[in-house]
């Protein structure tokens, strides 16, 4: 089993792949922890269905379909602070807004240029063994930054999501501080896209962010777990991948979701949910 | 606890860099029951007792294009522990938030701490002075402890950013912990409290920030009648021990006269019930 999994080790395509997922997993799945405070869920959903508008232009408009999706996926999350103070929307109503009509948008397209619908939802498929050297740095560089974020602005952050009023009248600056939240969330989102697709993102980002907040008594404790959560998913998921020979996307959210499932069972048995 | 914790302001010298070094000039000779060397240099947030710390005139506010008060005029003076008492959607909350800088005024003039508003700037500036307590306390979606809450409550004065909190932040928040009677609460989460120990925890917050002007939001709302009265006593404790500028909003009779005004709150119009001698 040793010789098998230095073998496939050896392969830097293999390689790649285990670094960028356990990045990502220690890294991006912070950023869950502000989903569900923020009850971001449905901006989620969001921006998913913008980046399928983004890459319906470029298979219809003949430019990447990946870029159109990255470029429509951070402009949506750029979009969602400002535009829900201006209209005094939350960001459920915004998102709901922007999903269907990003999904008219993307089908009255595909029918005016007769471009293939498959060859869209193909984009968002993901395959974790297609990533370069520079696809990992790309990882790396939102993770650093992501965690950066976090640790400059803990306090404030925290101020945020506990109480968003009451850090208004402290003189947090709530707008910038929730736009680049929303910034982060749509990088990390946009980059899960191409590491395990559109599905399984959520496996990524945030499903270790709601088990860790099952546990946790304070916000530095449901980062740690959320990014130990994270990590340990993509770990596990990567090496059942190599091992069984199964999809490593797939088994990244199976192992993400068994690891909620038993936050949910060891919380309630054990009766120390947070 | 250290008598200069709450409401620390309104003699001492400045605490903060920023204020170091505003003069405030003497106004005139009459009756300030004050040393003429020491009303040089105070800042803003710094008062004497009876000297108008919020003043109102004319002031128009309201939501979007809904107007909720409307030539809005009143005045509160240091130390007083003011009421405004009114019914729900009468403009008590609309008053607080343009105290607090929330809402731009859309008309009239606002002067804080002896200064005319008219800057974001100037709200920032006053705003290092107030703490507010906001009206409904649900508990957070994230996990807090009761001391980290507390602690938060420093955040633009006492600490910022890269700026983190240092170890006598931290003493003074366990002394306010004591004063609430939540010290052995310190390390349990917020979201595990009762209405109306999460109601003692945003008290500890508010005051962690020294203010001079204490904004309470209907702070007895949800609350138990034994919880509501153990609140009450509370605040009217803290207002008698440190002299606090406290302005409380109510839609309901509060029992005890420990209030030194009644300011009613009905159709965004305000009518200061102390000089009719009723409290509404």
């Amino acid at each position: 089993m040793i010789a098998e999994l230095s073998a496939t080790l050896s392969i830097a395509v293999v390689r790649y792949a285990l670094v960028g997922m356990v990045v990502a997993g220690a890294t991006f799945s912070l950023l869950g922890v502000v989903v569900v405070s923020l009850h971001l869920t449905a901006m989620r959903f969001m921006l998913m269905h913008m980046g399928l508008l983004g890459a319906a232009a470029g298979i219809s408009l003949g430019f990447s379909p990946t870029g159109g999706a990255l470029v429509l996926v951070l402009t949506g999350s750029l979009l969602m602070g400002p535009l829900g103070n201006r209209l005094s929307l939350s960001p459920a109503s915004i998102s709901g807004f922007f999903m269907t009509g990003s999904l008219a948008a993307a089908f009255l397209l595909l029918a005016a240029t007769g471009a293939r619908a498959m060859d869209v939802f193909g984009v968002f498929a993901g395959n974790i063994l297609m990533l370069r050297q520079i696809d990992v740095i790309v990882v790396i560089v939102v993770g650093i930054v992501i965690v950066t974020v976090f640790v400059v602005a803990y306090r404030e952050i925290q101020l945020v999501l506990m109480d968003r009023v009451r850090a208004e009248a402290l003189g947090v600056p709530v707008e910038y501080i929730t736009g680049v939240l929303y910034l982060l969330l749509g990088a990390g989102i946009a980059v899960a896209l191409r590491l395990v697709g559109a599905l399984l993102v959520d496996a990524v980002i945030l499903l270790p962010g709601m088990a860790a907040l099952r546990f946790a008594r304070n916000l530095s404790g449901a980062l740690l777990l959320s990014g130990l959560f994270g990590a340990l998913a993509c770990t596990l998921g990567f090496f059942a991948a190599v091992l069984l020979d199964l999809p490593i996307g797939a088994s990244a959210a199976a192992a993400s979701t068994l690891i909620l499932a038993a936050s949910l069972v060891l919380g309630r048995v054990c009766g120390v949910e947070g | 606890m250290d008598r200069k914790c709450p409401g620390s302001s309104s003699r001492a010298g400045s605490d903060s860099g920023s204020e170091r070094g505003r003069s405030v000039a003497v106004e005139s000779e009459d009756d300030r029951n004050v040393e003429r060397q020491e009303t040089v240099d105070r800042g803003i947030g710094r008062h004497y007792p009876g000297e108008p710390v919020v003043e109102f005139l004319d002031v128009r506010c309201g939501y979007a294009a809904r107007e909720v008060i409307s030539s809005v005029s009143f005045r509160i003076r240091a130390g007083e522990l003011v009421t405004l008492l009114g019914p729900n959607g009468a403009g008590k909350s609309t008053i607080l938030k343009t105290i607090l800088g929330l809402l731009k005024p859309w008309g009239g003039t606002v002067r804080m701490f002896g200064r005319a508003i008219a800057s974001t700037r100037d709200f920032a500036a006053c705003r290092l002075h107030m703490a507010y307590l906001p009206q409904i306390q649900t508990p957070p979606a994230v996990p807090v402890t009761v001391f980290d809450a507390v602690l938060l409550g420093r955040w633009g004065k006492h600490f910022a950013w890269v700026r983190r909190p240092h170890r006598a932040d931290r003493a003074q928040v366990y002394e306010l912990l004591e004063m609430v009677g939540m010290a052995d609460l310190a390390e349990r989460d917020l979201r595990r409290l009762s209405g109306g120990q999460r109601q003692r925890a945003a008290l500890a917050q508010a005051l962690a920030r020294e203010p001079s002007l204490l904004l309470l939001d209907e702070p007895t709302t949800y609350l138990d009648s034994e919880a509501k009265q153990d609140l009450l006593e509370r605040i009217t404790e803290l207002h008698r021990a440190f002299g606090l500028t406290t302005v409380m909003v109510t839609h309901e009779q509060l029992p005890g006269r420990a209030f030194d005004r009644f300011l009613r709150v009905e159709a965004g119009q305000v009518h200061d019930l102390s000089h009719s001698g009723g409290t509404g």
